[in-house]
């Protein structure tokens, strides 16, 4: 689903009217996007955005939050499972310094699912990701069992786009080797697709998510619209929608 | 160099592993397929490798006590040429800081001591070590004649009786023997060859060969191959307790069935030994008599 049809959908389940006609009275949306998106009668546009990027955030958290106390591995796969579109992947060459290397990820990861290097040969390793108490425990020096290479998410400071992996490998065995580092990360605020001449992120662009979560998100922005404007009479009737077993998950 | 040989060989390292088929990594690979952990999440290969050396000594331990054939090694050695503190004559195990020959730290317990070179030839009998330093007598008649050994320590302590000219033994008009120059053939029970644990890129064992490639023989377990599923069983156990999982039934009683066999083995040698001890009582033996060298 695109920004301006997200934007379309939860004006008119809030009742709301939006002005998509174009210079000849026609719905400008049937032909094309939107230049700029009108404000409904209620709603400023930057409210729905606000609305809408938070509707993402709080689907993404309810994923998390269900997959926290499970094994991480478990958990990556539950992930990979619901969210197969999002999953990205970047990779980076192995360079190792002292037997650990330091790198920084373009995105602002919100879940690690996978790390994996490969050879020239294709030969597969799964590098293993810990978290900060278990790397502790691994790099105990009482214990002469150096352990395979893993991974170490670290966070960055607030505010940066970018978040920082360690890798350690004692055993000098994936130096030189291609790292395949598989994340879902922070989705992109609507608000920032203002200028639709930029034909990276602009209204016409789809909604940062996967896309099966997409009536979930709707749900909840119009919570949070209405929560906003305390419409007391819509909002039992939406609260029941949410918890219904049937929007679970979208 | 008192240790001259091993097999025949003048390097440890030089034994060829038991294994016709099972390397180390075939065994890690086996173990972690087993145990649903092939994918180094929570076990790690190290972790295999140090598990698969600790089964292998354990049921090296096993077969050697029941004297089974596999880790049984022909030590070649000379008198040393100084006497040891006990005043008697002595091999030393360590090889004289030959660290290829330091049988001291890879034997697993001395079996039988033969005298094999020059003239004289035969069977040394086994004696307590009181005995050894009690016989240590100018005035011993009665075993003037006898050769006898213990195994203390870094040592093989040897008794020649005093009609036997040896290191410690010199200075007598004229000796019936002289075995200050003879090989001494110590049969014996080794411990078993491990894993270097060093990583695979410079390790000599633990080599990650694909099956479609031939493995070189450092890359075999030391263990003869009807024993490696009770070495694969026991590995499962081991990994399975490192993640705290149970031990599954089947693999428990495969292995507590496999042990108890070579325990029951092990029980059926020494009875042996003793009925042999309780004959020689009797004066009837299958041993050597006192005073044949």
């Amino acid at each position: 689903m695109r920004i301006w049809e997200a934007h379309k959908a939860l004006s008119l389940a809030l009742g709301d009217t939006v002005n998509f006609l174009d210079a000849n009275g026609l719905d400008a949306t049937i032909i094309s996007p939107p230049n700029s998106m009108p404000d409904g009668v209620w709603l400023l546009h930057s409210l729905r955005n606000s609305q809408i990027y938070r509707a993402m955030l709080k689907v993404y958290n309810e994923i998390i939050m269900s997959v926290a106390p499970l094994d991480r591995q478990i958990a990556g796969s539950v992930i990979e499972k619901i969210m197969p579109n999002t999953i990205l992947t970047e990779t980076q060459t192995i360079a190792l310094n002292n037997s650990a290397q330091t790198m920084a990820l373009d995105s602002k990861i919100i879940y690690l699912t996978k790390v994996y290097c490969r050879n020239e040969n294709n030969d597969v390793y799964p590098i293993p990701i810990k978290n900060g108490i278990e790397v502790n425990a691994l790099l105990n020096t009482r214990n002469v069992q150096n352990p395979d290479a893993f991974a170490y998410l670290f966070n960055v400071e607030l505010g940066y786009d970018v978040s920082i992996l360690h890798i350690y490998d004692f055993k000098n065995e994936i130096d030189g080797m291609t790292a395949y580092i598989s994340f879902i990360k922070y989705p992109r605020n609507p608000a920032i697709a203002i200028d639709n001449s930029n034909p990276d992120y602009n209204w016409n662009s789809e909604l940062d998510i996967e896309e099966i979560l997409i009536p979930k998100v709707l749900s909840y922005a119009k919570l949070y619209a209405l929560q906003e404007h305390q419409d007391m009479e819509l909002l039992p009737a939406l609260q029941m929608e949410l918890i219904s077993p049937n929007q679970q998950g979208g | 160099m008192p240790i001259t040989t091993i097999n025949g060989l003048t390097d440890i390292a030089q034994i060829r592993p038991l294994s016709k088929f099972w390397t180390y990594y075939r065994i890690a690979s086996e173990a972690q397929v087993l145990t649903n952990t092939v994918n180094n999440e929570k076990v790690q290969e190290t972790n295999v490798r140090y598990h698969i050396n600790a089964a292998i000594s354990h049921i090296a331990d096993l077969l050697s006590l029941a004297m089974e054939p596999w880790y049984g090694v022909n030590i070649k050695a000379t008198i040393e040429a100084s006497a040891h503190d006990f005043g008697l004559d002595y091999v030393d195990l360590t090889s004289g800081g030959n660290t290829a020959l330091d049988m001291a730290r890879f034997l697993h317990h001395i079996e039988r001591v033969n005298i094999a070179s020059g003239t004289r030839k035969g069977n040394m009998t086994k004696w307590d070590l009181s005995m050894l330093t009690q016989q240590k007598s100018d005035w011993n008649v009665q075993h003037a004649q006898t050769a006898a050994w213990t195994h203390f320590g870094n040592d093989l302590l040897l008794l020649f009786g005093n009609d036997i000219e040896s290191t410690v033994n010199t200075g007598a008009a004229s000796y019936s023997y002289d075995v200050t120059s003879s090989d001494i053939v110590i049969a014996a029970y080794r411990q078993p060859l491990l894993d270097d644990m060093l990583v695979p890129s410079t390790s000599i064992t633990y080599l990650r060969t694909k099956d479609s490639s031939a493995p070189t023989i450092t890359e075999f377990v030391d263990l003869p191959d009807k024993y490696c599923k009770l070495l694969i069983d026991m590995v499962q156990a081991s990994i399975l307790q490192q993640i705290n999982v149970d031990v599954p039934k089947a693999v428990e009683q495969n292995i507590n069935q496999a042990t108890a066999q070579l325990t029951q083995m092990i029980e059926a040698k020494r009875q042996f030994e003793v009925n042999s001890k309780q004959g020689f009582d009797r004066g009837i033996t299958r041993l050597t008599p006192p005073g044949a060298v």
